[in-house]
């Protein structure tokens, strides 16, 4: 009985599960673009060749 | 298991070692091995030792086996295909060629072999964007680590990230701490996560981003932001799943591996559950760095 009376004090009031959403951007996420020139991979112009472009879609 | 530096590897006549996010990597050539195409690489360099992964670069007409099954496509400059054990990652590009170089990859990851196309110049970098980059992630989903899109800094001996998509304020952040003494930006874009005893630890990387900063430190994980733009700042910490989940949104994981993923999420959601994750609602002043460092010092 009063382990019982016990537990009633220590239980959390219930709260209804809720899914949220939070947004995946999949061209980041997978290192497909430039978002210097918004082209894929080496792009020529400013593009030094293969060089030195840091700029993938961030 | 790694190979060891002791290996013959035939032909070789240039040789450069690099250790990111606590990974060892021994690149090969026999042929010239032109310097690193961008400069943060350099920061890098390690003395040889043993490779968790060896790349052995070749200028050969880049080429994916027919029968080779494709796996999964990034939509726009890589894909990889699997034949047998073994792994192709295919680049292209419309300017440069389609595929304009081809690694074939072993089943542990831990051994490449890059055929680079021989019309490109030969100052070309084997390992530019984005193959350096997406060898690396399939390294750390392989139980090692997570790679997140975030500003990290060390500030003083401790560690702190601020994570976010495009657009949410790395750079700026990175440019606002910039000022402040004995603080390392490890990198505007791109850090790494791995767990390290009871806690986490960050790991700077050559993938920087508008800021140029870049940093091959590492440090003890203190605290993590997620960034968000607001009209005043303000701190709200996270409840672990929502951080996690958060976080996993501003991660590179390998879709294509479910095993992988599953680490991936399993690794934030201890970083959750192991380091403090905080919204950090900020206007972009250098206000915003002493309202960090007096919310870490003083935590409502």
């Amino acid at each position: 009985m009063r382990e019982e009376q016990e537990n009633e004090v220590v239980r959390k009031p219930y709260q209804k599960p809720e899914a949220r959403k939070f947004p995946l951007r999949p061209e980041e996420a997978v290192l497909g673009n430039c978002k210097t020139t918004g082209t894929s991979g080496p792009s020529g112009g400013g593009c030094r060749t293969l060089g030195t472009c840091r700029s993938q879609g961030s | 298991m790694p190979y060891a530096r002791h290996l013959p590897f035939p032909g070789v006549v240039n040789e450069r070692w690099y250790r990111i996010g606590g990974v060892t990597l021994c690149v090969r050539s026999g042929g010239p091995l032109p310097e690193p195409g961008h400069a943060p690489m350099a920061h890098f360099a390690v003395a040889p030792g043993v490779a968790d992964m060896t790349i052995d670069i070749a200028r050969a007409r880049p080429v994916v086996p027919d029968d080779a099954l494709l796996v999964f496509d990034s939509g726009a400059v890589w894909k990889l295909y699997e034949r047998g054990t073994e792994s192709f990652l295919s680049c292209s590009s419309p300017v440069v060629g389609d595929p304009y170089k081809v690694a074939r990859i072993d089943a542990a990851f831990s051994h490449v072999h890059i055929d680079v196309d021989p019309s490109l110049p030969e100052d070309a970098d084997a390992l530019e964007f984005p193959l350096d980059e997406v060898l690396l992630m399939n390294l750390l989903g392989r139980g090692r680590g997570v790679e997140l899109h975030a500003c990290g800094l060390i500030d003083g001996a401790r560690g702190y990230l601020f994570v976010g998509q495009s657009g949410a304020g790395k750079t700026t952040t990175a440019r606002q701490w910039l000022a402040e003494t004995d603080v390392t930006i490890v990198s505007d874009d791109r850090v790494v996560v791995r767990a390290e005893g009871e806690g986490f630890r960050l790991y700077g990387t050559p993938w920087h981003g508008e800021a140029a900063l870049s940093s091959a430190a590492s440090a003890p994980l203190e605290a993590v932001f997620l960034l968000a733009q607001r009209k005043e700042n303000i701190l709200r910490p996270l409840a672990p799943a929502e951080a996690a989940a958060r976080l996993f949104a501003c991660s590179f994981p390998l879709f294509h591996r479910p095993d992988a993923l599953a680490f991936t999420v399993d690794t934030l959601a201890e970083l959750a559950a192991r380091v403090p994750v905080m919204e950090l609602g900020f206007v972009p002043t250098p206000d915003v760095v002493g309202f960090v460092r007096e919310s870490l010092l003083c935590p409502s």
